[in-house]
C-alpha cells in the first residue's frame, strides 16, 4: 500500500526512485569502450537489485513514515519556489539584482505578520546582506559573478 | 635534526611570521565556515599574495590557511548542518543534533580543541615519522586503493545499522552519480545528459550543500514557531568550555586513534582527505559502549571526525615533503607555491633545504596552537551571532551564501543548478528516511574505486587471469581481512543484541 | 522620414567606432581573467601562476587566475568559446587534448576550430621513465625485454587521449612492441604508482622527470633535441626512434576576439618568455620554452590535427 493512516510507504517510493534511476542511466549509456562500462554497468545492475529488494520489502515489511510533516508546509514551498526561480534567473537577470529580491522576499515569506512596513524593512535588510557579500566577493576576491541584463 | 629543528623553531617565531600565521589560521577558519569555498581553494587563493614573502613566511602562511580551513568546516556542520569542507561530513552527524539540543556551543568548542589536537598529533607524526610512513604509502597500488575503497564502503553499515537496504541503495546511488563525467578509464564521457559542463563531473560541493543544508532550511521554513522555541533552549550555563575540553581529552582513545587514522589516510595520496573523518567516525562507534548514541547528538562523534579531519593535513604533508607527491589537493597547491619559490620538494628538503622543511612543519605545529584561542574566541562569537539571527533571515541568508559558495567553485551556473536540484532530492530521500551519509559515501568513493579497479585490471593484464592482482598483494589480502571485519562487525552487533533479547 | 533614419544610423555608427577604438587601443583598462583549466598544482597551473606576475608587469593591470576544472580541461573550454571576445577573457589550452577531444567525443562543447590561439609558450616533451632499480638501464633493453614479453610491461600516464597516451601508442607502433597503457588521473597519480613499482615504467612528461630525478631513470626524451634540464638523456631519435610527442600549452582567446587584441596579448607572452627569470625557472622544471604566434600557432595546430586523424584511425580508435 502507499499509504496507511496518513503515513507514507517509503519503501515503496525510494525503491521505485532507486529502480528508476538505474534505469534512467541504463539508458543513457552510450557507445563506451570496454574499459569505460565494466563500472557502471556492475553499478547499475547493484542499484537495481537493491531497488527492487526495497519493493520486495515494501509489500512483506513496510516501513511507513509521515514525510513532509510540518507546521506550514507553504511557507516550505515558498522557500523552495523562490529558490528555485532565484537560480533560474541568476544567469538571464544578474546576481546582485536577483539575489536582492530573493533575500527580501525570501525573509518577508517567512514573516509571522506580512505588512507593508514588514516588507520594507525585509528589502532593506536583504539589500544590506547582498550588497555586502556581494562587494566581498566581487571586488576583494575578484569573483566574477553572474551577469545578465542588470547586475 | 635536533639543531635544524631548534632553529627552525626559532625562525618560526619571528613577530612578521607569527601574525601572518595568525591571519592564515582566522581568515582560513573563516573561509571553512563558507560553504562552498574549500580548502583547497582558500589556500589557491592566498598563493599569488606569498610570492613576495620568503619561503618560510609563505609556506607558514598557506599552511596556516589549511589548517584553518579544515577546522572551519566544522561551524557551519555544526550550525547548520552544512559540511563547509568535505573534510567535516561527519561533524554533522552529531554536531548538528548537539546544535539542535541546545549544545551547539559545547559542540563547537569540542571541535576546536578536537581540531586543534588532533592537528598536534599530526605535527608530531609528520616530524618524527615521514620518511618511513611514505615508503609505506607507496606500497598502496590501484589493486589497494580498490579495496580501500570497498573498505569505506562498509562504514555504510554502520551508518545505516537500522535501514541497511536503504542504506545500500543510497550508496549505490552516490556510486551512480559519481561516474557522469569522463571515465578515468577510456576517456568516455559518460551520462552527461547532453550538457557540457557535466564532463567535470557533479561537484562534490554542490551534491553536499544540497544535501546536507536545503533539506534543513526547507524543514526549518515549515516548521518556525517550533524552530523559535529551540533558540530560547540554548545553554546557558557556564562551564561549557571546561566540558567541552575534558569531551576531548578524557577519553584520550578516541581523540588519539582518530588522529591516527586521519594521518594516514591524508598520507595515503590518492585517498585524498575526504574519507578519513568518516573513517574515524565508524571507529568511534564501533569502540563506544553506546554505539547507539552515535548520531544523536553524542559528543564523542564530533571529537572523531574532528581531531581526524585536522591530522589529514599533517598527513598530507607526508608523502609531499620526501617524495614530493602531494597526498591532498591543498598540498598539491603549497607544492606549487614551493616550485615556484625555487624548492624541489624531496630528499632535498632533508638536506639542503632542511631548515625551510623543518620551519615549515614547526609553523603547522603553531597554527594548530593558535587554533585553540581562535576557534574558541571565534567559535563563541560566531555561534552568538547565529543564535541571535531570526530564522525568519537566517534561512534566505543561508540559502544566498550556498549560492554564493556553490558558485565560486568554478564560476559555473550549472553548480548552483545541481546545488539546489540536489537539495530537493535530498529532502525527499531525507525524508523517506535515507540517511545522506551513505550516498555522499558512493560519490566520493565512486572514482577512487572505478580507478582502482580499472588500472588494477590492467596491471593484472599479463596474467592468465587479470583480476588475481586484486588477491595476492600482501597489502590487499590484510585489507580485505579488515573489510570482512568491518562488514560483519554490525551483523554480528545485531545478532548479539537480538540474543540477548531473546534471553529476555 | 528615411534621411532621418539614415543620419542616426549614421551617427550611432561613427559613435560606435569611436567608442570601440577607444577600447581596443587602450587594452587592457581592466583585470585580465586567465583561466586555468586543470587542477591546482599541474603543469598548466604551475605555468599559469608563473606568468602571472609577469605578464601583470607588462600589461600593468591585475591578472586574475580562475579555475575552471573538468573533464580533461573540456569544461574550461567550452566557457571560453562563449566567453566575450574582448581580451579580457583567455584562457590555457592545451595540446593535443583540444584536437583529441572533439575528434574523440561526441559533445565536448567547443570545436577545435573555434579556439583562437595566441600563443603556445611551452612544451613538455614525453620521457619514458623507469624506477631507479629497474632491471632496464638503457633504452635497447626495455625494448628488447618488451619484444620478448609481448603485453607484460605497464606504462602509466596520464589521462585517456592524452599526450601521454597517444604517445604510448605511437612508440609502441615504431618500436614494434606492445605495451599496456594505464591511464592515471593526472601525472601526480601516475607517479607514485611508478614510485611504489606498480607499474613497470611512466609515460609521462618531463617536469616529473625533473621533479622525482633520483627517484627516476629516464631512457629517453621525445623531443628534436636534448632538453636542457636532463643533458644526460638521449633522445628517442638519437636512438632510432622516429618518435617525438609531448603536450603543448599556451594562451586562448574566444573566437572573433579582434586581432589586434590577440596581436597584443601575443606580444605579451613574447615578452615573459624572453624574461631571463621566468625563462630559467621553466626551463629548470623541466619545461621547453617555445615562441609560437598566432599565426604559427594556428598551422601548427591545423597539422596536428591531420597528424592525429591518421594515428587514430591507424591505431582503430576513430
Amino acid at each position: 500500500m502507499l499509504k496507511k493512516d496518513g503515513a507514507y510507504n517509503t519503501d515503496l517510493i525510494g525503491g521505485a526512485i532507486m529502480v528508476l534511476s538505474a534505469a534512467l542511466f541504463y539508458q543513457q549509456i552510450g557507445n563506451f569502450t570496454t574499459f569505460g562500462l565494466i563500472f557502471p554497468r556492475a553499478i547499475i545492475i547493484i542499484l537495481l537489485a537493491l531497488g527492487i529488494g526495497l519493493l520486495i520489502k515494501s509489500k512483506l515489511n513496510p516501513y511507513y513514515a509521515e514525510i513532509f510533516e510540518m507546521e506550514e508546509m507553504s511557507k516550505m514551498l515558498l522557500i523552495a519556489g523562490i529558490g528555485l526561480g532565484w537560480v533560474l534567473l541568476l544567469k538571464p537577470v544578474g546576481f546582485a539584482v536577483t539575489s536582492f529580491f530573493a533575500v527580501s522576499l525570501g525573509i518577508y515569506s517567512l514573516e509571522e505578520e506580512r505588512t507593508k512596513k514588514t516588507l520594507l524593512k525585509d528589502f532593506i535588510i536583504g539589500g544590506c546582506e547582498v550588497a555586502f557579500f556581494y562587494l566581498i566577493f566581487s571586488r576583494l576576491l575578484l569573483v566574477p559573478l553572474p551577469q545578465g541584463i542588470l547586475f | 635534526m635536533g639543531a635544524t629543528l631548534l632553529s627552525s623553531t626559532i625562525a618560526v617565531f619571528s613577530i612578521k611570521n607569527l601574525l601572518f600565521m595568525l591571519f592564515g589560521v582566522s581568515a582560513g577558519m573563516v573561509a571553512g565556515a563558507l560553504p562552498g569555498l574549500t580548502a583547497t581553494m582558500s589556500v589557491a587563493l592566498i598563493v599569488p599574495f606569498t610570492f613576495t614573502m620568503d619561503p618560510v613566511s609563505g609556506m607558514a602562511t598557506l599552511g596556516a590557511i589549511y589548517c584553518g580551513a579544515i577546522f572551519g568546516g566544522a561551524f557551519s556542520a555544526i550550525l547548520v548542518n552544512t559540511p563547509g569542507t568535505p573534510s567535516s561530513i561527519g561533524t554533522t552527524f552529531d554536531g548538528y543534533p548537539m546544535a539542535q539540543q541546545g549544545k551547539g556551543e559545547e559542540a563547537i568548542f569540542t571541535a576546536t580543541f578536537a581540531s586543534a589536537g588532533g592537528g598536534l598529533i599530526g605535527t608530531v607524526i609528520l616530524i618524527f615519522l615521514s620518511v618511513p610512513l611514505a615508503r609505506v604509502a607507496l606500497r598502496f597500488g590501484p589493486p589497494e586503493y580498490f579495496w580501500i575503497t570497498i573498505f569505506g564502503l562498509t562504514i555504510i553499515a554502520s551508518l545505516a545499522s537500522k535501514n541497511m537496504l536503504k542504506g545500500l541503495a543510497g550508496g549505490a546511488f552516490g556510486l551512480l552519480i559519481s561516474m557522469i563525467g569522463i571515465a578515468p578509464i577510456g576517456g568516455d564521457v559518460r551520462f552527461t545528459m547532453g550538457l557540457p559542463a557535466f564532463q567535470g563531473g557533479v561537484q562534490l560541493i554542490s551534491v553536499l550543500i544540497g544535501f546536507f543544508c536545503i533539506p534543513e532550511m526547507l524543514r526549518i521554513a515549515g516548521n518556525l514557531t517550533a524552530q523559535k522555541m529551540q533558540a530560547v533552549n540554548v545553554e546557558k550555563e557556564s562551564g561549557v568550555l571546561a566540558r567541552s575540553f575534558w569531551n576531548v581529552f578524557r577519553k584520550p582513545f578516541n581523540f588519539i586513534r582518530s588522529s591516527i587514522i586521519g594521518a594516514f589516510v591524508g598520507i595515503l595520496p590518492g585517498a585524498g582527505g575526504n574519507i578519513a573523518n568518516l573513517v574515524a567516525y565508524n571507529e568511534a562507534q564501533r569502540a563506544s559502549k553506546e554505539p547507539e548514541t552515535f548520531g544523536t547528538g553524542n559528543p564523542q562523534g564530533v571529537v572523531a571526525t574532528e581531531a581526524a579531519n585536522n591530522a589529514t593535513v599533517e598527513g598530507g604533508m607526508v608523502p609531499l615533503l620526501t617524495l614530493g607527491i602531494p597526498g591532498a589537493p591543498p598540498a598539491a597547491i603549497i607544492y606549487g607555491a614551493l616550485m615556484l619559490q625555487g624548492l624541489r620538494p624531496g630528499p632535498e628538503l632533508f638536506s639542503s633545504s632542511a631548515h625551510i622543511t623543518y620551519a615549515f612543519m614547526v609553523s603547522l605545529f603553531v597554527a594548530n596552537l593558535m587554533m585553540f584561542v581562535v576557534g574558541i574566541l571565534g567559535g563563541r562569537s560566531i555561534f552568538k551571532i547565529v543564535t541571535m539571527i531570526p530564522a525568519k533571515i537566517l534561512v534566505p541568508s543561508i540559502i544566498f551564501l550556498t549560492i554564493l559558495g556553490s558558485y565560486s567553485i568554478r564560476n559555473n551556473i550549472m553548480d548552483v543548478i545541481v546545488m539546489l536540484i540536489g537539495g530537493f532530492i535530498g529532502y525527499l530521500l531525507k525524508e523517506l528516511n535515507f540517511h545522506p551519509g551513505p550516498i555522499v559515501l558512493g560519490l566520493i568513493l565512486g572514482p577512487i574505486a572505478e580507478k582502482g579497479l580499472v588500472q588494477g585490471y590492467l596491471m593484472g593484464l599479463s596474467r592468465p587471469n587479470p583480476w588475481t592482482i586484486f588477491f595476492t598483494r600482501p597489502i590487499s589480502i590484510v585489507l580485505i581481512v579488515i573489510i570482512i571485519f568491518s562488514a560483519g562487525w554490525p551483523v554480528y552487533r545485531e545478532f548479539k543484541s537480538r540474543l540477548k533479547k531473546g534471553d529476555n | 522620414m528615411n534621411k532621418r533614419l539614415l543620419s542616426i544610423l549614421l551617427v550611432a555608427v561613427f559613435l560606435l567606432s569611436i567608442f570601440s577604438l577607444n577600447v581596443m587601443a587602450e587594452f587592457p583598462e581592466k583585470a585580465i581573467n586567465y583561466i586555468v583549466c586543470f587542477n591546482p598544482g599541474g603543469e598548466s597551473d604551475l605555468t599559469a601562476r608563473a606568468q602571472q606576475k609577469p605578464l601583470e608587469e607588462v600589461f600593468d593591470t591585475d591578472v586574475v587566475i580562475q579555475y575552471k576544472i573538468g573533464g580533461g580541461g573540456a569544461v574550461g573550454w567550452s566557457e571560453l568559446v562563449q566567453a566575450k571576445p574582448d581580451g579580457y577573457t583567455v584562457a590555457g589550452f592545451n595540446l593535443p587534448h583540444i584536437i583529441l577531444q572533439p575528434l574523440v567525443r561526441d559533445n565536448p562543447g567547443y570545436d577545435t576550430k573555434e579556439i583562437k590561439p595566441v600563443f603556445i609558450f611551452e612544451a613538455t616533451p614525453n620521457i619514458l621513465a623507469v624506477h631507479k632499480d629497474s632491471q632496464f638501464e638503457t633504452l635497447e633493453e626495455f625494448v628488447n625485454y618488451a619484444k620478448e614479453n609481448p603485453g607484460v610491461i605497464t606504462l602509466g600516464g596520464s589521462g585517456s587521449y592524452s599526450a601521454n597516451h597517444l604517445g604510448t601508442l605511437e612508440f609502441n607502433q615504431t618500436a614494434d612492441i606492445k605495451t599496456t597503457y594505464i591511464p592515471f588521473t593526472g601525472s601526480g597519480e601516475a607517479v607514485p604508482a611508478l614510485l611504489g613499482k606498480h607499474v613497470t615504467g611512466l609515460m609521462t612528461y618531463t617536469t616529473m622527470g625533473v621533479r622525482h630525478s633520483d627517484e627516476m631513470r629516464v631512457l629517453a626524451v621525445a623531443a628534436e633535441e636534448r632538453v636542457p634540464a636532463m643533458p644526460d638523456v638521449p633522445t628517442f631519435k638519437e636512438l632510432g626512434y622516429d618518435y617525438i610527442e609531448g603536450a603543448y600549452r599556451g594562451l586562448a582567446a574566444p573566437p572573433g576576439t579582434p586581432d589586434d587584441v590577440v596581436q597584443k596579448l601575443a606580444e605579451a607572452n613574447l615578452a615573459v618568455n624572453e624574461m631571463p627569470s621566468f625563462k630559467n625557472k621553466l626551463q629548470d622544471m623541466g619545461f621547453q620554452i617555445i615562441n609560437m604566434g598566432p599565426e604559427e600557432s594556428e598551422e601548427f595546430i591545423d597539422d596536428r590535427i591531420t597528424y592525429y586523424e591518421e594515428i587514430l584511425k591507424e591505431v582503430g580508435l576513430l
